[in-house]
């Protein structure tokens, strides 16, 4: 082999040290120290306390009942200080413009509200919870009957459409009505 | 859970009795518990305010009459505030202060009437047609803080 065989460049070569032994200071040129270990450990101490503080907030806030309310867009519920905790029901959602049942509308809230005569009764209302009332009874005949139903009004309308409603849901057989209230904690102003 | 002491070997030698956890797995299992928190999560508190219907018939109500000597409790709530009624003829108006309905001094006239009445749990709430919701629900709220569990709502007009 001739010796120009070990002086041409290599494709790769391990990095030998550059700019260092020109640095006229002892320390820099490390002579004096041994190899050091490129072996880096994370400190993840904070970031197991992070987790663990997240998971209690967000277990404390867990609700084993899931969402059974959702609230409409146009509909602002009031707030109270003593509830209690939602249940599987038919909801009826009052807004200032309509009444639905189950998110399917059954009434014209403004007309409700010009309406003045003796007769309470919201028609197409009271016959959905009729048939919701049969079919129940139907595919659970050994459950106890309940007539729960959950009434999601706006907070701004007035009680004249919301006694309707009541009225309604009264004649249909579902006497245990539930306002649905946003919760308020006693503290709280 | 903490950390072992390494067993001897019996070959002499000091050895480090410094152990280190593998956090990994721990770490997998939060954040695991984390996705599932944040995926199930309700974020809006709602909750739901029990009511009874009375002075409306209806299909599946009972017509019981109340026991002649048992007084009843009958707050009405019209535009101009409230009006606390026994069934012995005694009444208390409680006008609105300014705008607002007076929550206070309604407050105050359930509580002298819960020490009158102490087993008395159950009340009427009748309202006037033009009463805004939220005020019938504020009013509700005062009368199951001063611990009258059984509120029920009418309408003005309807017979007691």
């Amino acid at each position: 082999m001739s010796a120009d065989t070990f002086n041409k460049p290599k494709l790769m070569e391990s990095p030998g040290p550059r700019l260092k032994k020109f640095i006229p200071l002892k320390f820099v040129r490390g002579g004096a120290h041994g190899k050091k270990s490129v072996y880096a450990e994370l400190n993840i101490t904070s970031m197991v306390d992070m987790l663990m503080i997240l998971t209690v907030f967000l277990l404390m806030t867990f609700s084993a009942s899931g969402e059974l309310l959702s609230v409409q867009k146009n509909i602002v519920l009031p707030e109270a200080q003593n509830f209690r905790d939602l249940e599987q029901a038919p909801i009826i959602a009052i807004s200032k413009d309509s009444v639905t049942l189950n998110g399917r509308m059954v009434a014209d809230a403004t007309v409700l509200n010009q309406d003045n005569t003796a007769d309470w009764k919201i028609v197409e209302l009271h016959d959905e919870m009729v048939t919701l009332k049969n079919n129940y009874k139907l595919l659970h005949p050994s459950d106890e009957w309940k007539g729960m139903v959950i009434v999601q009004a706006d907070k701004g309308v007035d009680f004249k459409v919301v006694k309707k409603v009541m009225y309604s849901c009264a004649m249909a057989g579902y006497q245990n009505v539930n306002f649905a209230v946003q919760q308020k904690s006693k503290g709280g102003g | 859970m903490g950390g072992a002491a390494p067993t001897p070997t019996g070959k002499g030698g000091k050895k480090p009795l410094d152990a280190q956890l593998n956090l990994v797995p721990f770490i997998d299992l939060l954040s695991c518990c984390i996705s599932f928190l944040l995926i199930t999560a309700v974020w809006t508190q709602l909750a739901r305010m029990d009511v009874q219907q009375k002075g409306q018939s209806s299909a599946g109500a009972t017509d019981e009459k109340p026991p002649e000597n048992v007084v009843q409790l009958t707050l009405f709530i019209d535009k101009d505030g409230y009006t606390f009624a026994k069934s012995t003829g005694e009444s208390t108006p409680i006008p609105k202060k300014g705008e607002e309905y007076d929550y206070v001094k309604l407050a105050d006239t359930l509580k002298d009437a819960k020490t009158a009445y102490p087993d008395k749990n159950d009340i009427m709430v009748k309202s006037d047609d033009d009463v805004i919701y939220n005020n019938i629900i504020k009013t509700m709220d005062v009368v199951l803080s001063n611990k009258f569990p059984d509120v029920s709502l009418g309408d003005k007009g309807a017979a007691m």
